[in-house]
């Protein structure tokens, strides 16, 4: 008996960490709801979700890179890259298909990830200060290339260019719910049922046993920064589309958000784990308190103190219940 | 007339979960005397010495210094004493000049300010006081094993010691750079009337310092006496366990006409061209002996391309290997190490079937489009844990929940599974053991050779357990083969000696 009950206390503690950050999502949105009737109408949920996709898809991107065991302080400035490649190619007369500027962007955000593994796994610079020089420059050169400006609304762009951030299919759902989605799907196959997934996750959590099993950290690593890169990158095609045009500085805030979205999820499904459901339903709590606040109209250094606690709580719950995994 | 005794330590018997790592050892140390204590690995040296100097503390037993009895409960406590320990590993901060290394942690200061000056002259006056001649001034990087392990030990001295305990301190010095070492350490004793224990594994150089030697063995000191009554032979036999390990069976087998499934004559790795002349035959368990820091596992790590080799030439299955060959190639060609660190073989998260599992992903258990198959992990995931008798809730439990040995019996069941599977390399694999798990290995081992499709190189420290199974042992020695000794003409006291000595020639016995 006494053994049954201790059981299920240990399996309701178990559910509550399992879930727990979804159940607090549901809470969230009725405490707003609550507050601000206007939250629960349907137009204000499809903006809630259309504003969570870019969040969404970037925290995607790091969810690779951390699970490998790195971390990459680019993420925000890869947004600005995708986004910034696709106006200026657009731009130019030999650009002249949406999909080879699509192609062409991808292709970049592949040379940008690559150029974060060099510095770090070949020369050997801690990633945290490689990643942010890396971003600098980056950024730096977008500066140059968009006059210090911004590109917006050019008449030479095609329909599309819009389309993916702003369009609907079937008239319903918007575009970047699908990209979102449809990124979710293929990295949720490829961190959990491929290989190559399950060697990212194995050289974050033991790279000196992924030697002896003849998997190479290095290029494990290399992967992950290339494919955090080529997701960010999507993400910035999809925010420039929502904002049809593009800013060398677009992405400062999204490093930040991504991050906690990301640490959010590591605390679903798979306590201390980094994972793509996860980070799912952490880019939803996020976009829910910050569309909350804005409905209530909450000032903006508030709403920067609440984006700073967010980070530093997730961060803290992240820690503790990674602690107690190794302490198993 | 008898100098009076500085140290003296009465019953010391140290436990650790049961096992007793310090058994009731009697030692005194007598005023400006040099003891060394000399033992094989695990004959409990190093526990002794961190009760010394209040790492750990004795279950049972008395230390009285000056005649007085000493509570030791830090590191503080024991500085505060007048002891002094040098560790093995350095620790030296790169950058920093000699004078301030020394000084490093009782820093001169005037106000708020590092007085480079003080110090630089509390560096001289030690240097003066031993006699030596070594750059203070210049940043330590740029100064050779010797002179930075004579700052080391000018470091310990700072705080006017007296007990000096030097944790194997030749192990990083060339072979010049030894016999001026060994002077400077007389030189400290006689000079500052400093008593010293000096704990090491070279026999020659324990006979040319000592005054007198103790001699540790299954962590109780099993003999100590004045150098002049003592001959290095009576020291080896000394060192020697008792008899503790029932002799495994063994089959009879006619290794003569098995083929050899790795020839290795000398490869380059780490800066040095090693003699590494050893072979090992299909069905045949051949053991790897020697002291911490011999090479055994360098040389390991080196075949199985773990480690980078400037020049890598060996023969396996008849088939010439070069350096290029990774990690993975050489997995696929049937060679696999399971690591010393068990924890480095294992994912402590992670379920045994996953656990098992990684290493299949890349071919067996994968499509063309790198999708792992659940069912062909679990399936397989199983079978390892029957075959291996592993002791499971589960197949999905983590890692971590189970025994060392259990552990042990999933990373060596997973391993001989890999395709083709020539040579299995197993280092230190009953390491922290009970017995009756260590005998579980041991049997798995003998039934891995039994079709005589594959040798192990089995990588230990205890000699007895590599007596017992093994074919033939190959003894290693700062990171040559010294020797190889065939099962008939197996004896302790001739492997440990090969063991023991150093720069010695290779012959066969």
């Amino acid at each position: 008996m006494e053994g049954n009950r201790l059981s299920k206390k240990d399996s309701t503690i178990e559910f509550l960490g399992k879930y727990g950050i979804g159940f607090f999502t549901i809470l969230v949105a009725v405490f707003f709801g609550t507050l601000e009737p206007a939250f629960f109408k349907g137009r204000n949920l499809l903006n809630i979700l259309s504003s969570a996709c870019v969040t969404g898809i970037a925290g995607m991107g790091i969810t690779c890179i951390y699970a490998s065991g790195e971390l990459d302080f680019g993420a925000g400035i890869e947004v600005a890259t995708g986004a910034c490649s696709m106006a200026l190619l657009l731009r130019t007369d030999w650009c002249n298909s949406y999909a080879l500027a699509i192609v062409l962007t991808l292709l970049i955000m592949v040379g940008i990830g690559l150029m974060n593994s060099f510095f770090h796994i070949v020369v050997g610079i801690p990633a945290f200060v490689s990643t942010l020089g890396v971003s600098f420059l980056v950024k730096g050169v977008l500066k140059y290339l968009t006059n210090g400006g911004g590109i917006y609304a050019l008449p030479q762009w095609p329909k599309a260019f819009t389309f993916v951030g702003q369009g609907y299919l079937f008239g319903v759902i918007p575009m970047p719910v699908i990209v979102l989605v449809a990124v979710s799907v293929v990295m949720l196959l490829f961190t959990e049922r491929t290989k190559w997934g399950k060697y990212i996750y194995a050289v974050g959590v033991n790279s000196k046993a992924c030697n002896y099993l003849g998997i190479s950290a290095k290029l494990q690593k290399t992967i992950a920064f290339v494919l955090c890169s080529v997701i960010c990158g999507i993400a910035g095609i999809v925010q420039g589309s929502m904002l049809n045009g593009c800013l060398a500085t677009m992405g400062d805030a999204i490093f930040t958000q991504a991050l906690t979205v990301l640490m959010f999820g590591a605390l679903f499904l798979k306590s201390g784990v980094y994972n793509v459901p996860g980070t799912l339903v952490g880019a939803l709590l996020y976009t829910i308190i910050l569309n909350g606040m804005t409905l209530c109209n909450t000032p903006a250094w508030a709403k920067e103190v609440v984006q700073g606690a967010l980070l530093l709580v997730a961060l803290c719950l992240v820690a503790s219940a990674k602690l107690r995994k190794d302490a198993r | 007339m008898e100098k009076s005794s500085v140290l003296e330590v009465k019953h010391l018997t140290k436990r650790f979960s049961g096992v007793v790592a310090n058994n009731s050892i009697d030692l005194d140390l007598r005023e400006g005397e040099i003891i060394s204590i000399i033992g094989e690995n695990g004959a409990g040296k190093s526990t002794f010495c961190k009760m010394l100097t209040g790492v750990y503390h004795p279950d049972e037993g008395e230390i009285f210094i000056d005649g007085k009895r000493a509570a030791i409960k830090n590191p503080q406590d024991s500085m505060k004493l007048g002891i002094g320990m040098v560790y093995q590993e350095r620790n030296l901060v790169n950058g920093l000049t000699g004078a301030q290394n020394i000084c490093l942690g009782t820093e001169s200061t005037s106000g708020i300010f590092l007085n480079e000056k003080a110090m630089r002259a509390r560096a001289k006056k030690i240097q003066e006081d031993l006699g030596i001649d070594v750059p203070l001034d210049v940043p330590i990087d740029s100064l050779g094993a010797g002179e930075k392990q004579l700052i080391e030990i000018m470091r310990a001295l700072v705080s006017n010691p007296r007990i000096l305990i030097l944790d194997e301190p030749t192990a990083s010095l060339g072979e010049s750079e030894i016999g001026p070492f060994l002077d400077f350490v007389q030189g400290i004793s006689k000079n500052l009337n400093v008593s010293i224990l000096f704990i090491s594994h070279k026999i020659d150089e324990v006979f040319q310092i000592s005054d007198r030697i103790a001699v540790f063995t299954d962590g109780a000191c099993v003999l100590v006496d004045e150098v002049k009554n003592l001959t290095k032979e009576r020291c080896v036999i000394a060192m020697l366990r008792s008899d503790k390990i029932k002799p495994v069976v063994v089959p009879e087998k006619d290794y003569a006409s098995l083929p050899k499934v790795i020839e290795v004559e000398s490869c380059e790795y780490d800066g040095k061209v090693h003699d590494i002349r050893f072979d090992v035959r299909k069905g045949e368990i051949v053991g790897f002996y020697g002291l911490v820091g011999s090479g055994r596992t360098e040389c390991a790590e080196m075949l199985c391309g773990l480690r980078p080799a400037a020049h890598r030439e060996f023969i396996l299955d008849g088939q010439k290997v070069e350096r290029s060959s990774s990690t993975l190639e050489m997995i696929h060609k049937g060679v696999i190490l399971t690591p010393e660190i068990r924890n480095n073989g294992m994912f402590k998260t992670y379920s045994l079937a996953e656990n098992i599992g990684i290493l299949f992903y890349e071919k067996r258990l994968s499509n063309k489009l790198g999708f792992v198959s659940r069912r062909e992990m679990n399936k397989l995931a199983d079978e390892v844990l029957s075959d291996n008798d592993v002791k499971y809730r589960n197949r999905e439990q983590p890692m971590n929940d189970l025994s060392g040995g259990n552990k042990q019996k999933i990373i060596i069941g997973r391993s001989i599974e890999i395709e083709d599977m020539k040579l299995l390399i197993l280092d230190e694999p009953t390491n922290g053991m009970d017995i009756g798990a260590k005998y579980e290995v041991y049997k798995k081992m003998l039934k891995i050779v039994e079709d005589n499709t594959a040798g192990i190189m089995f990588i230990s420290s205890e000699l007895d357990e590599l007596i017992s199974l093994c074919n033939r042992i190959v003894v290693f020695s700062e990171g040559d083969v010294v020797k190889v000794v065939e099962r008939s003409k197996f004896d302790k006291a001739d492997i440990l000696t090969a063991a023991l000595r150093r720069g010695g020639k290779h012959e066969n016995a």
